[in-house]
């Protein structure tokens, strides 16, 4: 499999390696670095020259080399609950072990000077706040706050009439604690702040939004399907940690023109496909031949990915003042993606576009819950098949049971297809 | 039946709701949680498995009772668990219209030490006195809110005296009931109960209690039945807050105190929690310290350590705890241990 792999994943992997290398160097000769969550609005720091890890990022990065071990005893040595989010304080723990967590093929992550995040959810907040109590880093939180009054189909307004659809007051806020960012970034640097090179910013992630969405809809539309959409995720990740540069828009075009070639040329992840099905929920880490199994056997495919759409439809915003801009384009991610109706509509209105026949929506014992998404997809006449899982726990999956009901469905969705 | 006729009843959830604006409006507070047991299988396909199961419970509560008599439900952002579920009636109000259910808002009191928070939550108390006076169909004069405003607190700083003289079962009962009365009420209820001889003092072992929200008596009692009593908390639902009043008794002032009443195991800084509540069992003479959590409630497990490091005294760790349901040996064989106790 790993010849049809993206030639754009595989460059966006180099070109992460590189910049990494380089901010551990800045970083060794004394330069103060970010270690910032994913839903912060990064194009600040890069305004005012203020390198930033991505927490998520070196997360995925860590426990895929064997490093998250290692962090999470150290999280637990210094008497904080190691598995309460496991995936969200890797990176903690390999700064408290320093140079003696090395991740190979990337180095240390290096001690950050500052790390920031918003207040959502109860544990994201208390783990912030353990850098700064029990780790010694100084912590920037903004307020979560919720949307009381949602919009529909924000996806289709939300770039240009951002200000109506995220909301003036939480965008007020948020504007406000920029301002307080900007100072402490300023004084981290020692670069002032330069309101055009926000503008500059903001423009670049704006095209890199519009790559993404050309990317989408080319997938979306596209029979047979081009691309497995794992393969999609480092290729729009990597390049999203770096919005705001030209090297990330440019990755963002590559990828698109690589996937209309594969279009072009006829490329098929299964010739013979039969069914065209969305998966909704985390990976199926602990069963990662579940994907292949049901194209080899079944010719379904998957694809849809919460990765590259969101990329698609939630980052672009057009016009007003940079700060508010940049405000609205990170204020109220977790509800478009976890929260009905802002969440459910869009997964329906995904489902519809990529044409699937039905949907697989793993829902886990974790506090989203999916209720409401599973009955939003149903009313709209789309067949879901709920596979419970805790992907905590393995010992509680049964692959081939759960393969079974799985088929079971597709067969009952396709009655004349696989067989 | 017209709102004129009769006093209109508005549940709230959540610690971030400030009841004394019901009041104003001439409404009766109800809080809703449901006790331990009831059928919460609907509940738990709403919002899933992976929530504090005190949320499932109130959401169990308000599809399973006649919702009817409620005329409105507020909650707020006192915690996840809280927040989801504002999220999860709200789908369900809009889904299944046919459920009938109150009106419901979120009043999303933010906490952070900025003025732009502050700001926030100013609006957002704005906010709720106008969805009260749509509900109720009145508008309070300044001095009806000055008024409630001020019992309000008097009737927490009563609660707080009240706190240092009984066990913890009868304050968690104290203080769950006087939320619901009218504050005038209650201060009449609390200072005759204060002027009567204390109860003497059992023979248990003393301990400080932290962690999950405790809006009611029933855990407390189960943690004093293994031979504790519970004699300074800073639990949701508890003694967290009491002693913070009103700088002004007016929606402002009112937005301020519940702005900067956000010490809790969800929103709370650790260290500062772990030193206030040190100070405060050593200053009841407790023993040891329970954190206590229940199952999917995972704020309290990032506070052990900060509790640790705070005192010398034992720290008795019971999370992972059933709905409304207390390990008794594992604290019985803790207590022995730890607190020196005869049980
Ligand atoms: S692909 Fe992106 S979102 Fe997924 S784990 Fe990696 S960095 Fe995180
Ligand atoms: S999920 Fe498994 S089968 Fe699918 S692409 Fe990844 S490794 Fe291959």
């Amino acid at each position: 499999m790993s010849d049809d792999r993206l030639r754009s994943a595989r460059d966006a992997l180099r070109h992460q390696r590189e910049w990494f290398a380089r901010i551990a160097a800045e970083a060794a000769a004394g330069t103060p670095i970010a270690l910032v969550n994913a839903d912060v609005p990064h194009e600040l720091f890069r305004a005012l020259d203020v390198p930033y890890v991505v927490n998520q990022w070196w997360s995925s990065v860590a426990a895929s080399r064997g490093a998250a071990q290692s962090g999470l005893d150290a999280v637990a040595r210094a008497g904080l609950p190691r598995d309460s989010e496991p995936y969200n304080l890797i990176g903690m723990g390999n700064v408290l072990n320093g140079d003696s967590d090395v991740v190979p093929g990337w180095g240390s992550l290096p001690r950050p000077a500052l790390v920031a995040t918003d207040y959502t959810g109860d544990v994201t907040r208390k783990l912030f706040e353990a850098w700064r109590d029990v780790v010694g880093v100084e912590l920037f939180a903004f307020e979560s706050v919720a949307q009381t009054a949602p919009v529909d189909e924000w996806w289709r307004f939300i770039a240009d009439d951002w200000e109506r659809v995220v909301g003036s007051r939480r965008i007020d806020l948020m504007v406000a604690e920029l301002h307080e960012l900007r100072a402490v970034l300023e004084r981290i640097s020692g670069r002032s702040y330069d309101e055009d090179r926000l503008r500059e910013m903001l423009a670049l992630g704006n095209e890199q939004a519009e790559w993404n969405r050309r990317t989408r809809d080319l997938i979306a539309s596209a029979r047979p399907l081009p691309v497995r959409v794992n393969d999609t995720i480092p290729a729009v990740m990597l390049p999203q940690w770096h919005r705001g540069t030209e090297w990330a828009r440019d990755a963002a075009r590559a990828l698109h023109d690589e996937i209309a070639e594969r279009v072009a040329d006829g490329y098929a992840v299964v010739p013979d496909e039969r069914a065209r099905l969305m998966w909704i929920g985390r990976g199926l880490w602990f069963d990662m031949d579940f994907y292949r199994h049901f194209e080899e056997h079944y010719g379904a495919v998957f694809v849809w990915s919460m990765y590259l759409s969101i990329a698609a439809d939630g980052y672009a915003r057009h016009g007003g003042e940079p700060l508010r801009a940049l405000a609205s384009r990170f204020i109220g991610f977790h509800e478009r993606l976890y929260v009905a109706p802002e969440a459910s509509d869009w997964y329906v209105a995904q489902a519809r576009q990529h044409g699937v026949d039905g949907v697989v929506h793993l829902v886990s014992d974790d506090p989203r819950g999916g209720w409401a998404i599973t009955a939003a997809l149903e009313k709209a006449g789309i067949p879901v098949f709920v596979l419970r899982a805790d992907n905590a726990d393995e010992s509680t999956y049964d692959a081939e049971e759960v393969r079974a009901q799985v088929a079971e469905w597709l067969r009952m969705l396709r009655p004349t297809g696989p067989t | 039946m017209s709102a004129a006729l009769r006093t209109p009843v508005i549940a709230v959830v959540g610690r971030d709701v400030p009841i004394e604006l019901i009041e104003a409006h001439g409404a009766m507070v109800r809080r809703l949680e449901l006790h331990p047991g009831s059928d919460v299988a609907e509940a738990t396909e709403i919002l899933g498995t992976g929530m504090d199961p005190a949320a499932i419970a109130v959401l169990a509560g308000v599809l399973e009772t006649d919702a009817a008599p409620l005329d409105a439900i507020v909650l707020c952002s006192d915690s996840d668990a809280t927040q989801r579920l504002f999220f999860g009636l709200r789908e369900l109000a809009r889904t299944k219209p046919e459920r009938a259910l109150p009106p419901i808002h979120l009043v999303d009191i933010v906490h952070l030490p900025r003025a732009s928070s502050l700001e926030y939550a100013r609006e957002e108390v704005g906010l709720l006195a106008a969805r009260l006076q749509a509900w109720t169909g009145r508008t309070p004069s300044a001095a009806d809110l000055a008024r409630a405003v001020r019992e309000r607190d008097l009737a927490r700083l009563l609660l707080a005296e009240m706190r240092r003289r009984v066990d913890g079962a009868t304050f968690f009962a104290w203080r769950s009931s006087v939320d619901e009365m009218p504050a005038a009420v209650a201060v009449e209820r609390l200072r005759a109960a204060l002027a009567a001889e204390p109860d003497p003092i059992p023979d248990s072992v003393p301990v400080a209690l932290t962690g999950s929200s405790q809006y009611g008596p029933e855990v407390v009692a189960a943690i004093e039945a293994c031979g504790a009593r519970v004699v300074a908390d800073d639990c949701a639902g508890g003694s967290l807050g009491l002693e913070i009043g009103a700088r002004e008794p007016s929606l402002d002032g009112l937005a301020e105190r519940y702005w900067r009443d956000g010490d809790s195991a969800h929103r709370g800084s650790a260290p500062e929690r772990a030193a206030r509540l040190a100070i405060a069992a050593e200053r009841q003479g407790a023993r040891a310290i329970v954190s206590y959590a229940r199952r999917r409630d995972d704020a309290a497990s990032w506070e052990v350590a900060a509790v640790r490091s705070a005192t010398s005294l034992p720290v008795i760790v019971l999370h992972d705890q059933e709905y409304g349901g207390v390990d008794r040996s594992l604290l019985i064989d803790a207590l022995g241990e730890k607190g020196g106790a005869r049980v």
